[in-house]
């Protein structure tokens, strides 16, 4: 099949001038759509990351009572570092309970302004070799004397992620959605285009051309406006509000400053990377079917 | 060349265009395929090109049978066929030049083919000057030129002219007869679709009569009308 690549590329470029308003269009849709689309995406993939990482480190937290004395305090630790189960235990006093609770809620000052330094308990951050193991752990200290409250953190993170559950499982529907009506859009461009040119597409077709010869510059029409679009889509999800914005809708921990939910450069290169493919893809979807039947001999 | 086992075209609707159609026509032939309107001769033209398919029957085009042509193997047999038609299918936002390339273009002709071969055909049908303009600068006989250039420049075995007087008075329509005749006379078979008496009668090839879609004649070196028989 002799097809010239500067023949291919020369045709798309003026199709892509004459039918340039609704071309414009069609990339513009197909940049938002992959941005909504792969933006659900992003937030799955980062909270699905966050989700890890954080039920990974948080702790078990051993409370203590204000009247707790130093040397039960002391024997606590050791008792809690001797057990097989646990991997480290690092203490938390009131003062620092207080500036990490004071930097978790820097921007509402009148929850701080109301709590005295003294009100936040002590604790010891113990972390499990197993996490599964918590239940040994706080049957063996329940009721211990000192040891006001033992909370396994980790529960309340999966009740944090459960709650977003089916918000990101409705974004992948939405995705999907998105991707099919961006085909159709640049399926109809297609369409347009070949319908502006049909006379010559005949005389292509009668002097001998290949189907594929009067096919690919359609299609290359078709991968360019899905590749600019996907191109756009990243742009869109690099402005730096636009990220903040992405990065305040997941899931927040009040009770760690250590995990703030983030979308990372990082998500972004990837899921940015998946995005200009996947409008590509939308391209060549989008022209296969804007070229269907169209091009029978 | 061109051979015609039995074809029947019914088109939907129960339109039949052509009933039972046998022809032989052999290499370097001209042969006249002339009938009223309706008759069915662009039909016949339409399923020689592989454009459409008969009913029932077998068309062999070079050997070929060409109702039977796996589609990816339509694009080389067109290759070996040159067509030109009533309207001239010229590309207006084309030069003449760019017309006539634009067949060699399409099935991946080198460059420098081109430069040698568009004004050699163009030198050929007496357009050698008007490369560099648009059809709609030229006159209708001057653009059937342009279209016969382009149907020949890749030197076809065959050449199938649909009409391609039926817009022009008589004096262009001479010229574009010569110039067919030349292309003949290299060695190309030449099937034209017809109903301009003058010029069937004028040029005495061979004559074949459709009429509702049946062959009534096959003559040598025929006339137009039954008229002309008795
Ligand atoms: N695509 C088509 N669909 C249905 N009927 C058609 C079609 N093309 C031609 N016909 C019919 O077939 C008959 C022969 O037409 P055609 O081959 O164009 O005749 P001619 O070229 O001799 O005037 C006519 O009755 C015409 O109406
Ligand atoms: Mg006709």
């Amino acid at each position: 099949m002799a097809i010239k690549i500067d023949y291919a590329l020369q045709e798309s470029a003026t199709n892509i001038r004459r039918n340039m308003f609704i071309t414009v269009a069609a990339i513009l849709v197909v940049g938002v759509s992959l941005f909504l689309g792969g933006s659900a995406l992003l937030l799955q993939h980062a909270t699905a990351r966050a989700s890890d990482q954080w039920t990974s480190q948080v702790e078990v937290a051993v409370f203590l009572t204000n009247d707790i004395s130093p040397d039960e305090r002391t024997q606590l630790q050791n008792d809690l570092t001797a057990m097989s189960e646990v991997a480290r235990v690092t203490y938390e006093s009131k003062a620092q309970a207080y500036e990490r609770f004071k930097r978790l809620f820097a921007n509402q000052p009148d929850i701080v302004n109301n709590t005295s330094p003294d009100a936040l308990p002590e604790s010891f951050r113990v972390k499990l070799k197993d996490p599964h193991q918590f239940g040994v752990i706080r049957d063996r200290l329940d009721g211990r004397p000192g040891v006001y409250q033992i909370r396994d953190e980790r529960q309340t993170v999966h009740e944090l992620f459960k709650a977003t559950e089916t918000q990101r499982k409705m974004s992948f529907w939405n995705a999907i959605i998105v991707f099919i009506a961006a085909t159709i859009l640049i399926a109809t461009t297609i369409r347009m285009a070949i319908f502006s040119r049909r006379k010559e597409i005949g005389i292509m077709k009668l002097v001998g051309a290949t189907n594929w010869f009067v096919r690919i510059p359609f299609m290359l029409e078709g991968v360019v406006q899905g590749l600019i679009g996907g191109v756009v889509a990243v742009c869109i999800l690099l402005l730096p509000p636009v990220r903040s914005l992405l990065s305040s809708t997941g899931p927040q921990l009040a009770f760690s400053q250590s995990f703030r939910f983030q979308v990372t450069y990082g998500d972004i290169v990837l899921y940015g990377s998946f995005m200009i493919a996947a409008g590509m893809l939308i391209g060549v979807l989008g022209s296969l079917f804007g070229l269907r039947r169209f091009l029978d001999v | 060349m061109i051979r015609t086992v039995n074809i029947t075209k019914i088109y939907r609707g129960n339109v039949v265009a052509l009933r039972d159609v046998s022809i032989d026509i052999i290499k370097s032939e001209f042969v006249f395929l002339v009938g009223p309107s309706g008759s069915g001769k662009s039909t016949m033209m339409r399923l020689i090109l592989r454009e459409d398919q008969p009913t029932s029957g077998e068309i062999y085009v070079a050997g070929k049978n060409v109702a039977q042509l796996a589609s990816w193997k339509v694009p080389a047999l067109r290759r070996n066929i040159g067509c030109v038609f009533q309207d001239f299918k010229l590309l207006p936002n084309k030069t003449v030049f760019e017309n006539v390339a634009f067949a060699l273009e399409v099935i991946g002709v080198s460059r420098g083919v081109i430069r040698r071969q568009v004004p050699e055909v163009l030198e050929l049908v007496g357009l050698g000057d008007k490369a560099p303009h648009l059809p709609d600068e030229l006159s209708g006989g001057e653009q059937q030129r342009v279209s016969i250039a382009r149907a020949f420049v890749n030197r076809p075995q065959i050449l199938i002219a649909d009409e391609p007087t039926g817009n022009l008075d008589p004096t262009t329509s001479i010229e574009i007869m010569k110039l067919l005749d030349l292309i003949n006379r290299r060695g190309t078979t030449v099937l034209m679709a017809t109903h301009d008496h003058a010029i069937v009668d004028a040029m005495r090839r061979r004559v074949i009569e459709l009429d509702k879609g049946i062959v009534v004649r096959d003559q040598e070196r025929g006339v137009y009308g039954y008229g002309a028989q008795v």
